[in-house]
């Protein structure tokens, strides 16, 4: 492990990362991470806008993750506090910023995604947004722990999405997506 | 009418409702893990609120939540399709969505909730 760290960092480094995270989350991991990416993207950044941007797509998909990921840990000591396991990171590539997580989900559950997905790549901004009014007022479907936007909302606010299906094993598929902004 | 208030945390914002001034305000931020829930009190307190209102008084609505998830959205059209229901009914309610002034997605989000209702008139307004 330690001989392979700095091929690591080369590599993360090489992708324009200047955010990663791994391991359990839960919402107070979440805020935390929140704090501390403010300062990183605001630093770098002098627009509100696009640092809000970032924040926000981030926010959606380590909710996603929080909500869905099928990775569970449980701590006991010293306290009861539920995780999910997921990867969440930010980085800059030809100057746009991206945001990237991945998590395990149930095999059952590919096709729905990856449908949706499909349908809401061939919208541009305009359709985007009518759909995003309509499904706001119509209410969550029976899969969704939200409102059912966070997907939308990501599209919306950024230039770009790219998805990946990773089967595990016969239960398990790992799901990634990327915005780029 | 007992005064509604709930303290900010990190992921929620501070909750101002009172029903003597007429005056009820959200500001902070809005990611809670369950939107749904967080919003439930405030719901319920509005909605008895509402109900009690005596005509011709003015009511103040300003939402001040510089960031806020896609499920908190979702909650803030309800709460203004709430308002424009009882606009209809005939009381008298204004709603203020408030954004920093280079929040673009903040404005932009009060503009699209300006278009989903239909009496309740809400101003867009920015700061510095």
């Amino acid at each position: 492990m330690l001989s392979q760290i700095y091929d690591f960092y080369k590599n993360l480094q090489g992708k324009g990362v200047i955010f990663c995270s791994t391991g359990p989350l839960n919402q107070e991991v979440l805020e935390n991470l929140a704090a501390t990416l403010r300062s990183k993207v605001e630093l770098k950044e002098g627009s509100a806008s696009l640092s809000m941007k970032v924040l926000s797509i981030f926010v959606e998909q380590v909710q996603n993750i929080v909500h869905y990921s099928q990775d569970k840990v449980v701590q006991e000591e010293p306290r009861h506090v539920e995780y999910t396991q997921g990867i969440c990171m930010i980085g800059q590539e030809e100057g746009h910023y991206y945001i990237l997580s991945g998590n395990l989900i149930r095999n059952e559950d590919v096709s729905r995604i990856e449908e949706k997905l499909t349908v809401l790549r061939t919208m541009d901004q305009a359709a985007l947004k009518a759909h995003y009014l309509a499904q706001r007022k119509k209410g969550p479907d029976e899969h969704s722990k939200g409102a059912g936007l966070g997907l939308i909302d990501m599209l919306r606010r950024g230039s770009g999405m790219d998805y990946h299906f990773q089967p595990v094993d016969d239960r398990h598929t790992f799901f990634s997506v990327k915005v780029l902004v | 009418m007992e005064k509604l208030l709930i303290e900010p945390t990190r992921s929620s914002p501070r909750i101002r409702f009172d029903g003597q001034a007429h005056l009820l305000e959200v500001t902070g931020e809005s990611y809670p893990e369950d939107a749904a829930m967080f919003y439930r009190p405030v719901f319920e307190w509005l909605t008895r609120y509402l109900e009690g209102l005596a005509a011709g008084v003015e009511v103040r609505v300003k939402l001040d939540v510089n960031y806020f998830n896609s499920s908190t959205s979702k909650i803030f059209m309800d709460l203004f399709e709430l308002l424009d229901d009882h606009v209809r009914a005939g009381k008298t309610i204004v709603a203020e969505w408030i954004s920093h002034e280079e929040n673009d997605m903040g404005i932009e989000f009060g503009e699209e909730f300006q278009e989903c209702v239909t009496d309740l008139p809400i101003h867009v307004v920015t700061r510095a």
